[in-house]
């Protein structure tokens, strides 16, 4: 099993009234799924996400990736555990505006000590593979909003995470941006990576092996 | 293709910001070349006062009352000056007690005219009786000087073997004398009889002129070291101050006064870097506390790609400590490059002799200066980046949608 959700869940104050934006889901998931978490918006989707990425540390519950759980590592830890093992592609744009596209690719695998290696032939092959290479210099100014998602997925796999997160891949993006993008997914799901993603929209659900549905923090039928 | 690493995505940030960070940059560098320039200024001005008293070897100056400021200003800056004395106190004041040696010296201010090589401070010397400039010569001289002949200070251009001009009169240069961070270094010395012969020629003395020998200027007396200074002057005071219209300068009450004036000096130097450092500081804690929410977006994402809180905090005061190390270096340069051209011309115009400090003794000036100007950077920033590693990670990502 590669990552198995028990009990999770976070409760938060709102004003003087305590409220669970998590509560008590469990699932798992194996080294070939591509599940997707539906929902409306404030269905706790991304907190549950932020749970699972060891971003956000529950009320309740534990998260175990690979027979880890993320919750008993400190954050040096738990930070190296990210880096190595999962690919986060957040909501929306989210390269750093400074670096090209082959430095947000690269940008991640520096972040945790490896020894003599170098991610530049790999993160060229993932913008081949992408056919995007053109975008290889280029800055996010300079680019639209689904070349930039796609070079966040590329840089989510520059690592070859074993689980890959994906928080709403298809937001704010046109129907051929979108097929796109799912297209790529679908790929890396093929290649051999579990995928995990977040979204409200079924045509980006279809995708997936799995549905999960979510409604006021917890997982419905 | 270089890794793109916490450490130059600080460099990479500071970068991004060109202006912001020249402005940081220019603000640190007015700390460390304030720090620095004023140090080393100092320095070279307490080199070269300090020793001042074992260099000119006398304890006592005797000058014509008046002539106290004159005297000074020939000594510290070799202003030229002339003022005279009757020459038959040289004999009396080698009887009272306490006296080791006395030695008289006759000061002729040249002209920058026709007449002269140039405007400096003649001086004329008793070969046989001096103890002042002796000790300074480069090679000692063979023979006595002859009254054709001059010794010539470390900073007159002209070489051993040359000729100059005073007052029409030719001379031959003999030797040349050691750096005194003095006024000597721009004097020029000559045989007592020399000097008079110009005295005569300048028409430097009115009235007396058949007596002209008769005058000197100063008369230099060390003190026997059983001996205090002032109990030399407490006996020559009553007898002599007032038939002969003299006074007295105790080296060490001139340097006093130098030490006094060089203390205000310091008092300035280092208030001005204080507050250069506390500005530092204040300015990059309020640009950095007023970039927090523009940089939040981006420390979340590097959170979220695996970037630890530590390695987030280290990220942000590299970035500082790199502003801070640029502005330090800067400053340093900066302020060594003026004070190494300007440093004789400074110290000219403030009337104090300076000696340069020793490349060693810089070199650990700027490092000081250095490590100071490093603290400002990580002080002044701690409080933004730990704060700004505290926030809840994902939520900052989606606040900037």
């Amino acid at each position: 099993m590669l990552l198995e959700v028990k009990n999770l869940r976070k409760d938060y104050k709102r004003a003087t009234q305590q409220f669970s934006a998590v509560n008590n889901i469990s699932f798992s998931m194996d080294q070939n799924d591509f599940i997707s978490i539906m929902g409306k918006s404030g269905s706790g989707k991304t907190t549950l996400l932020n749970m699972i990425a060891g971003l956000l540390t529950p009320t309740q519950g534990k998260v175990t990736i690979n027979g880890t759980n993320l919750f008993e590592l400190d954050d040096k830890q738990v930070s190296a555990f990210r880096n190595q093992y999962l690919g986060y592609i957040p909501q929306g744009s989210s390269l750093l505006p400074n670096l090209t596209a082959l430095e947000n690719i690269r940008l991640p695998f520096s972040l945790t000590k490896r020894e003599n290696q170098s991610s530049l032939n790999y993160a060229l092959q993932l913008l081949e593979k992408a056919q995007i290479s053109y975008l290889k210099d280029a800055y996010p100014a300079n680019m639209s909003g689904g070349e930039m998602r796609r070079i966040a997925i590329l840089r989510a796999l520059i690592c070859q995470p074993q689980l890959v997160i994906a928080d709403e891949p298809t937001s704010d993006l046109d129907e051929e941006s979108s097929a796109q993008i799912m297209a790529l997914l679908t790929d890396i799901h093929q290649q051999g990576t579990a995928l995990l993603i977040v979204t409200h929209d079924n045509d980006v659900a279809s995708y997936s092996q799995r549905r999960l549905k979510m409604s006021s923090g917890r997982l419905i039928d | 293709m270089q890794e793109i690493t916490i450490a130059n995505l600080a460099w990479r940030n500071i970068q991004r910001r060109p202006f912001r960070s020249c402005c940081l940059i220019i603000i640190i560098m007015l700390f460390s070349a304030t720090l620095f320039g004023g140090s080393v200024l100092m320095k070279n001005l307490s080199l070269g006062i300090s020793g001042m008293a074992n260099r000119l070897g006398a304890d006592i100056m005797v000058v014509p009352y008046g002539y106290e400021k004159n005297l000074e200003v020939a000594l510290l800056r070799g202003e030229p000056s002339s003022f005279y004395l009757k020459a038959d106190l040289i004999d009396r004041i080698k009887v009272i007690k306490g006296v080791e040696a006395v030695s008289p010296q006759l000061f002729i201010a040249s002209l920058s005219a026709g007449c002269c090589t140039s405007k400096v401070q003649l001086i004329g010397f008793d070969q046989q009786s001096d103890f002042v400039i002796k000790p300074w010569l480069q090679t000692q001289l063979s023979q006595p000087l002859t009254d054709q002949q001059v010794v010539v200070g470390s900073k007159i251009t002209s070489n051993v073997g040359d000729e100059i001009k005073f007052f029409n009169h030719s001379f031959k240069i003999a030797a040349k004398m050691d750096s005194t961070g003095m006024g000597f270094d721009t004097s020029v010395f000559m045989t007592i009889p020399a000097a008079q012969s110009l005295m005569k020629a300048a028409n430097l003395i009115e009235g007396d002129t058949d007596h002209f020998v008769n005058y000197v200027s100063s008369i230099f007396v060390k003190v026997d070291p059983d001996y205090q200074p002032k109990d030399v002057v407490n006996q020559m005071m009553p007898k002599y101050a007032i038939d002969y219209n003299i006074d007295f300068v105790m080296t060490k009450g001139m340097l006093s006064n130098i030490s006094k004036w060089l203390n205000g000096f310091s008092t300035i130097v280092y208030s001005l870097s204080a507050i250069f450092w506390l500005l530092a500081i204040i300015v990059i804690f309020v640009i950095f506390s007023s970039s927090l929410n523009e940089r939040k977006r981006e420390i979340s994402l590097l959170r979220i790609l695996g970037a630890s809180r530590s390695d987030l905090v280290k990220m942000l005061l590299r970035e500082s400590l790199i502003i801070s190390a640029l502005g330090g270096i800067v400053g340093v340069v900066i302020a060594g490059v003026l004070i190494y051209a300007f440093s004789l011309l400074i110290c000219q115009s403030i009337g104090l002799p300076c000696v340069n400090i020793s490349i060693t003794d810089g070199l650990i000036y700027a490092l000081l200066v250095f490590l100071l100007t490093l603290i400002i950077g990580p002080l002044s920033s701690i409080y933004s980046a730990l704060s700004l590693t505290k926030f809840d990670t994902y939520q900052t990502l989606r606040e900037g949608e």
